[in-house]
């Protein structure tokens, strides 16, 4: 009988933390959502019946037609006076005017608010899409290496618990009021090291634990550049093309709604 | 042998004799219908009042029912009263949709609702899959350490409640001063 001596494989434990900018401005509605919306409208406006605002334009317009006769017939005014005070027309040209004031004045549609590609460190970038923080670590490394973008991870002290570490790995980050989402991780990934790694190690991989986390307000980066060379907040579709690796993508899949 | 001594013991427990009152215990009666004295009054006087009290009940039963069983009136569906009296005036003209309009409006409503329904499909498929990946996460903590799984599985109260708002359609001013949101609340309740 040949007994197999079965090596037990130990895991390096690490918390990450996806942490999310949600979006400031509403997205613009979709072809068909706009489509939706103009039929619907104009059923809503058909089977309604008319309001005061419109009553009154209705009178307007005949008090124009009497007035513009009465004047071709050179017969002066005094009859309309008193009925033609403020028409619904003045009144529209008047809200325009305040209307262009306050766009120019408070500058609503900024388009370079939206879409502007400012600057990826700057959190307040793609203004209408939910951005995550991605960063590069060297995980207290000398040798000059950077991992791949990838979400900030660190290794948890002995018994601490997970969301222990999550939190601590946001204080590493970011100052202010950022809220991880419960007590349980959403995810893992498992990452094996290469041999000389693991043999240095006596662990064969590590696996990550990811949270989910939510900007507050008020919040400002002030990570350790040493450990953090590089970071950046990035949308869905940039991170798909930033972060390599398929299985990392693929455990972190969910923290997108799209 | 045996079983007549029982017997004969058992019926002897049954007769309230001296030696058998520890059995069996009576107390003087401590409730009964009639508590005040009863004074005559005159049989008609007793039926009218009775009547009285009746009617009285009746009457605030119909109340009762005549408000909670209503409906109310929804404020904002309602027309207020100035407007239904020049009813007339307000009635639009009505719209002759020609056939092309008709299914354009059919074929709009077909592709939104198609496209709720992929979203809603989406929706699932993202909660299903998400709680698939906890679940794969927890069992892979539980057999790395058992202590710190105990420890995700606590439930996490200091979260709730949460306030979560919502994005607003165009981009915040920054130092924008908002006017003063003072309201009086006008709507009706029925109590």
């Amino acid at each position: 009988m040949r007994f197999t001596h079965v090596a037990r494989s130990s895991w390096d434990i690490m918390a990450s933390v996806i942490i999310h900018r949600p979006p400031i401005v509403a997205p613009q509605m979709t072809a068909i959502e706009k489509r939706y919306a103009a039929v619907q409208s104009q059923i809503e406006k058909e089977n309604s019946l008319l309001n005061d605002y419109e009553i009154k334009s209705k009178k307007d317009q005949i008090l124009l037609e009497r007035k513009a006769k009465l004047e071709a017939a050179g017969r002066d005014l005094s009859e309309l006076e008193g009925e033609l005070e403020v028409t619904n027309q003045m009144r529209e040209q008047e809200w325009q005017n305040k209307a262009t004031q306050l766009a120019k004045r408070y500058k609503f549609d900024d388009a370079e608010k939206i879409e502007g590609d400012v600057d990826e460190k700057d959190e307040k970038r793609l203004a209408d899409k939910e951005l995550v923080l991605v960063v590069k670590q060297r995980y207290g490394r000398e040798d000059g290496y950077q991992s791949p973008w990838q979400f900030p991870e660190i290794s948890t002290r002995q018994g601490e618990p997970l969301r222990q570490s999550a939190e601590r790995c946001v204080g590493e980050l970011l100052m202010g009021d950022v809220s991880i989402q419960g007590n349980a991780p959403i995810s893992v990934f498992t990452l094996r090291y290469p041999k000389p790694m693991a043999d240095a190690k006596k662990k064969s991989g590590s696996k990550v634990f990811f949270y989910n986390a939510i900007l507050g307000a008020k919040t400002a980066i002030k990570l350790n550049t040493t450990e953090f060379p590089e970071y950046a907040w990035v949308s869905a579709e940039e991170f798909v093309k930033r972060v390599p690796g398929t299985d990392y993508r693929s455990a972190v899949r969910t923290s997108f709604l799209q | 042998m045996i079983p007549w001594k029982t017997a004969t013991s058992a019926f002897g427990k049954l007769c309230l004799t001296s030696s058998n009152q520890r059995f069996i215990h009576t107390s003087p009666a401590t409730c009964s219908v009639f508590m005040k004295r009863q004074k005559k009054i005159d049989p008609e006087i007793a039926k009218t009042r009775e009547i009285r009290k009746r009617k009285k009940l009746e009457k605030e039963i119909r109340e009762m029912m005549r408000h909670s069983k209503k409906p109310k009136p929804v404020d904002e569906m309602a027309l207020d009263v100035k407007s239904a009296k020049n009813l007339s005036e307000r009635i639009r003209p009505p719209t002759q949709l020609s056939d092309e309009v008709v299914d354009e409006r059919a074929l709009v409503l077909k592709e939104y609702c198609r496209s709720r329904s992929h979203l809603m499909k989406a929706d699932e498929k993202w909660i299903r899959t998400s709680i698939f990946l906890q679940n794969k996460a927890l069992a892979e903590l539980k057999k790395l350490d058992p202590k710190l799984y105990e420890a995700a599985i606590q439930p996490d109260t200091g979260s709730f409640p949460q306030t979560i708002n919502g994005p607003s359609l165009s981009a915040p001013v920054e130092n924008y001063d908002s006017p003063d949101g003072e309201y009086t609340d006008t709507t009706r309740t029925w109590s």
